[in-house]
């Protein structure tokens, strides 16, 4: 996703790129756009675990880590290279991709973060109708793994008993899904536009104080 | 309100993987971290992987991680396409599956079966979060960005069960490479900042790389410090000037 800022019509904000070239100005706001993008993403990464409070995929500190920030002419641009930040921004429907039926919903905490077709003792069940289409259930089994041997056991592969297991929904089946849209994924406005103040600001105080500095 | 454009590329990101050339090995983990920062940086290997088939299909899914593409929906509605980390291991055991590979019995579900999500995972966020760092450290080295944030800051981006002890790293690189400023703000503030051009963060690294990630399956990452903040911790002068850093691959690239 890429996110161009064209509003930043405030009238500081104009005052401080009038005094250099709008490509100038761009190339100053870049990096701090970047870093305002990065730090939201990552605030929001401490901020919202998953729901089902499975192993985390610390989707937000993708987000971060993908982000990053460029002068285009006189106008900077923000890019995300991660998939699914436009969609929780925008919202929509998701419907099932490459052929498949249903989109699979985990339903528990060792679900997410991992797909379906990693769990091959998983059988699926429909139901008559409804919103849930069916769901994805654990076939009767026991769970066995197997290791190898440490200290006196080493060289050996040790086998272990875990607990039987069966009846579990992993997954709910659904034809699709209607997501909410959520701008509180991107920093505001004001946020980004306080950066680029911030930004402009510091660079040219900084460059009269160079100027001004007693030749070494 | 912002207006959305079809993705671009992380082009910086897509730039280190573009000047790596894939290096089959027999060799483990300790033997190729006796190579050069350099060699390893511009070669996509994974430990006693020898296979070149198997690296093709390794690279592919970072690539495509690393590359999400702007599509548009029968109804005209553009989305953005891509693989996510979970899909990539997905379609890597197919690919494995399909190319006949089976780990030895005594190592399934080890680090050292491919096909173990353990591993997958490992090669994944490894290989994509190093572009992505670099990623980070290239758009860094302009003089404006220099100018307004000349520190990063060593940060925790993700939670670990067991985390590594990163202060006493830390205190370790910055007394190897003499960065006094680092190891004083650390003592003295709690808080990991140094100069961009400091020598402490490709000490830091068991990859010797000046960027994140900064070892495997790392939580922590880095973040700029604005040049105010950096001042008053004392970690550079007011007007200080920070000497942009390029990577070697970076220099062949250009030349």
């Amino acid at each position: 996703m890429k996110v161009i800022q064209q509003d930043l019509a405030t009238v500081p904000l104009a005052e401080l790129v009038s005094r250099a070239t709008p490509e100038r100005a761009a190339r100053v706001v870049a990096p701090a756009a970047n870093r305002a993008f990065r730090e939201h993403f990552f605030r929001l990464n401490q901020e919202r675990p998953n729901r089902l409070g499975g192993k985390r995929t610390n989707f937000f500190g993708q987000a971060a880590k993908s982000t990053g920030a460029t002068a285009d002419g006189g106008n900077v641009v923000v890019n995300i290279a991660h998939v699914g930040i436009r969609q929780r921004v925008e919202g929509g429907i998701i419907r099932p991709t490459g052929g498949r039926k249903f989109l699979t919903i985990p339903a528990i905490a060792e679900a997410y973060g991992t797909r379906a077709r990693e769990h091959p003792f998983l059988h699926a069940v429909f139901s008559p109708g409804g919103r849930v289409s069916g769901a994805l259930v654990e076939t009767e089994h026991t769970a066995v793994s197997f290791t190898q041997g440490r200290g006196r056991q080493k060289g050996t592969t040790v086998t272990k008993r875990g607990e039987d297991r069966g009846g579990k929904v992993w997954f709910w089946l659904v034809n699709s899904v209607k997501q909410p849209p959520d701008p509180t994924v991107l920093p505001s406005a004001d946020t980004v536009r306080a950066a680029a103040v911030t930004a402009l600001d510091t660079w040219f105080n900084l460059k009269a104080a160079r100027a001004a500095a007693p030749a070494i | 309100m912002p207006s959305f454009a079809p993705i671009a590329a992380f082009t910086e990101a897509l730039r280190r993987r573009a000047a790596q050339a894939l290096l089959p090995t027999n060799w483990g983990t300790g033997e190729l971290q006796r190579l050069d920062a350099d060699v390893r940086e511009r070669s996509f290997f994974s430990a006693r992987v020898a296979r070149t088939d198997l690296l093709e299909e390794f690279a592919d899914r970072v690539d495509r991680v690393l590359q999400p593409s702007a599509q548009v929906r029968a109804d005209g509605s553009p989305f953005t396409q891509g693989l996510d980390l979970a899909s990539a291991r997905m379609e890597l055991k197919d690919a494995l599956q399909a190319a006949g590979y089976q780990p030895d019995p005594e190592d399934r579900g080890t680090l050292k079966d491919l096909s173990s999500n353990r591993r997958l995972d490992l090669i994944l966020k490894t290989n994509v979060e190093q572009a992505q760092g670099y990623g980070q450290f290239a758009q860094a080295q302009t003089e404006e960005a220099l100018d307004l944030f000349p520190c990063w800051e060593l940060f925790r981006a993700e939670g670990r069960n067991v985390p590594r002890d990163w202060a006493a790293r830390w205190t370790a690189a910055a007394a190897a490479v003499g960065d006094g400023d680092a190891a004083e703000v650390f003592a003295s503030a709690g808080r990991m900042i140094a100069r961009k051009d400091s020598p402490i963060w490709a000490q830091l690294s068991r990859f010797g790389t000046p960027y994140p990630p900064f070892d495997f399956n790392s939580g922590m990452w880095t973040r700029d410090v604005d040049r105010e903040t950096a001042v008053a911790l004392g970690v550079i002068g007011d007007l200080a000037v920070i000497t942009p850093q390029f990577r070697p691959f970076d220099l062949q690239l250009a030349a």
